[in-house]
């Protein structure tokens, strides 16, 4: 495959987005099958919360980030090389912003990395408003 | 915490190698996800706090606690979680404590003993100021007042807190190693009041002070599994327990095995189809009735451990689980066991406990009133009461945890179907009034406990025996008639032959009943009375001997005599009515007063 072939890095980052955070729900499901302390117990309340926030942000942003690259290749003038980069940087940091503030939590609080999940939040803000922008 | 900075520092770098940092767009981005991102970590991280200092060492490992089971039993948990029971024992986190003004930040104090005791909080955590507890709890009980009253003052943390319900009561570090002993103040939730605790009892007036100690009085109840762990050698204490509060094993016994094999779905779905799967967790509901009524009466009795050594060690965690013959690990105290040669030491005296004619009088002491009621002496199978057949725990409100199913006169009619089909036949009182609910005559309020009268659970008809000093159903409703009256009325409904008492009747008083509980009674009788003036069921309120009696009640020697009275008052209505019983008939009745110190205090 050449580069011109190659597909859009939003397109791949957003599939491979959607097979993780695909397998994530597995591994929580199991979790729940196998009743496991560290997810389930009293005690673990916000970790669990906090996992299940990092599948659907996951999943969802993976969507995302898969119909930037479509509509970019179906409407090329809507196509924003800062915008791919920040719904892609979305992508990264609010899953795993959840995902690392429910393993690090402490009772109530989620560990300090959740403060990922807020950036992670103003890339995707960003990234969509300016494709927003552009199509208006 | 260093690995948790890698990460994050990590995840950064990747975010900005994504982002690039071509134009000025993307480095204000850069920014705001910056300052997002740290705001977010500030504002959710917890403060570092020291570890609150607990009394326990942790559980046996036999016990999975209720968190494990919230996994399977969501709906019971939840049900429990509201639950009074849950709230028994709690560490001292602010979150926990009863008392607004404490939560708020301010301070409550009270006088006792002669010292001021005040409440306060401090970094998010309850503390005391009193004399030095590692004082006043090295010297023995005798000595506690003395100590108490010279001891330097000083600002220790609260470890534990009990009672969410009534009142709320507070535990601090003593003399000894791993010990707990009580601040002598206790907080009324629902006065809203901090008050002394000899206040708060049924104490003689001149009774000393006690200092009550948890890791022997309260761990063997008010946790599961608790062991008192005591050390005679070096008089030191390493108390545990599994889980604080009354939960889920301390009725369905210890579950960590049930949690292990269970944490495989085949086995889950295997036991949904009845197959055999492992150690069953003991449910009450599934026990003959006796046993089932063990389980609560585990607490819920007047009892002493039948082996005293092992009990300083180990409480009942391995000499009694659910299902198990209660018998074997707890001796039921009564009258005749008390009186016997092999008597225990109690502090209480047996007067204190029951009534002369064997009622327990004790609240919270139910079990001890069960076994003695026909409907569990000669109840057979499905049909001997138990506590089951009024309570479900998971199913009733948290007040009394009463059956929903089983409310009002629903209970008794399980058995005694047709006398509740014609009610008033029964009863002659109106079908719909406080008459003719069944626990009103069969189970009035003759215990006491946390300044208040609660019902006996010895279920039985209102009788007049000559020796008994237990209040007569019937007369405290109808206060203000003579216990001739009602004798008169009980014989003539259900005749003489319906209670074998009823032939040696005591010698008809002309003072209204009410008169003569509130005046010459006894102080836990003078308590009750205290309170039954405080309800209005009968149709014949009689106000103005109401205002006299509690007018006399106000100023009894004993505190808590004197609380309920006050209680009490508040309800009345006004009149103008004069007061019925004349200065004479009051001194007489005063004379004859019965003066047994009378001490129950838990």
């Amino acid at each position: 495959m050449t580069e011109s072939e190659r597909p859009p890095f939003n397109l791949r980052a957003g599939f491979w987005a959607l097979f993780g955070f695909a397998t994530l729900g597995l591994v929580l499901e199991a979790m729940h099958g196998f009743k496991l302390g560290f997810y389930l117990n009293v005690d673990n309340e916000t970790r669990r919360l906090l996992w299940r926030l990092a599948h659907a942000h996951g999943a969802l942003l993976g969507l995302i980030n898969v119909a930037y690259a479509l509509t970019a290749r179906a409407w090329p003038a809507l196509e924003d090389r800062l915008a791919g980069r920040a719904l892609a940087c979305a992508l990264l940091l609010m899953p795993l912003g959840f995902l690392l503030g429910g393993a690090f939590a402490e009772g109530a609080d989620p560990g300090l990395s959740v403060g990922l999940a807020a950036a992670g939040g103003v890339a995707l803000l960003f990234g969509l408003g300016r494709v927003a922008w552009k199509a208006h | 915490v260093l690995l948790e900075w890698l990460l994050v520092i990590t995840a950064l770098a990747l975010g900005v190698w994504l982002l690039g940092l071509r134009d000025r767009y993307a480095a204000l981005l850069l920014t705001s996800m910056t300052l997002a991102g740290a705001a977010l970590a500030v504002a959710t991280s917890s403060e570092q706090k020291p570890p609150t200092p607990r009394p326990l060492r942790g559980g046996s490992e036999a016990f999975a606690t209720s968190s494990a089971c919230r996994k399977c039993h969501a709906a019971e948990y939840a049900s429990w979680h509201d639950s009074y029971h849950r709230r028994m024992t709690q560490t001292a986190e602010l979150a926990a404590v009863a008392a607004p003004d404490l939560r708020q930040g301010g301070r409550l104090r009270v006088e006792t003993s002669g010292r001021t005791v005040e409440l306060f909080a401090r970094q998010g955590q309850l503390w005391a100021r009193l004399p030095d507890p590692s004082v006043t709890s090295a010297v023995p009980g005798e000595a506690y007042e003395t100590s108490f009253q010279t001891a330097p003052i000083r600002d220790v943390p609260v470890q534990l807190l009990t009672g969410s319900h009534q009142h709320q009561a507070f535990w601090v570090a003593g003399a000894r190693a791993g010990e707990l002993r009580i601040v002598p103040v206790v907080y009324q939730i629902k006065e809203g009041s901090l008050i002394a605790r000899r206040d708060a009892f049924l104490n003689p007036p001149d009774a000393p002070e006690q200092a009550v100690r948890w890791n022997s009085n309260c761990v063997q109840c008010h946790a599961v599994a608790g062991q008192p762990a005591h050390d005679e050698a070096s008089d030191a204490f390493a108390t545990s327990a599994a889980e604080l509060g009354i939960a889920c094993e301390a009725c369905h016994g210890a579950g960590a095995e049930h949690v292990r094999a269970m944490q495989n779905p085949l086995t889950r779905y295997a036991a949904r189809a009845g197959a055999k799967t492992g150690p069953p967790l003991v449910n009450p509901k599934n026990l003959a009735s006796e046993r089932a009524s063990q389980v609560c009466g585990r607490c819920h009795s007047y009892f002493f451990p039948k082996q005293e050594a092992d009990w300083w060690q180990h409480g009942f965690a391995k000499s009694y689980a659910p299902g198990d013959d209660l018998g074997k690990a707890q001796l039921l105290l009564s009258r005749e066991v008390l009186a016997g040669p092999d008597a225990p030491h109690l502090a209480a005296s047996a007067d204190s406990l029951f009534y002369r004619d064997g009622t327990i009088r004790v609240g919270g002491r139910e079990y001890n009133g069960l076994v003695r009621s026909a409907c569990f002496e000669r109840g057979q199978g499905d049909k001997k009461l138990s506590c089951l057949s009024c309570h479900s725990l998971h199913q009733g409100a948290p007040d009394d945890q009463l059956d929903p199913e089983k409310l009002g006169n629903q209970a008794c009619a399980q058995c005694h179907a047709r006398t509740a089909s014609d009610l008033s036949a029964h009863t002659h009182h109106a079908a719909s009034s406080p008459g003719s609910l069944c626990y009103n005559c069969h189970m009035p309020h003759v215990s006491y406990a946390l300044l208040g009268a609660i019902r006996s659970h010895r279920v039985d008809s209102p009788a007049f025996d000559p020796g008994s000093d237990r209040p007569n159903a019937c007369n405290l409703c109808h206060l203000e008639q003579t216990e001739a009256w009602a004798k008169a009325q009980v014989a003539r409904w259900y005749g003489p032959r319906a209670d074998p008492t009823l032939e040696s009747l005591r010698t008809p008083d002309e003072a209204p009943a009410g008169a003569r509980f509130a005046l010459a009674g006894d102080a836990a009788v003078r308590a009750i009375t205290a309170a039954a003036l405080g309800r209005h069921e009968s149709s014949h309120d009689a106000p103005a001997l109401r205002i006299q009696l509690l007018g006399q009640l106000m100023q009894d020697d004993y505190a808590a005599v004197r609380t309920i009275a006050e209680r009490s008052r508040r309800s009345l209505l006004p009149t103008t009515d004069a007061a019925p019983l004349t200065p004479a008939l009051v001194a007489r009745l005063l004379d004859a007063r019965d003066r047994r110190p009378i001490t129950i205090a838990e």
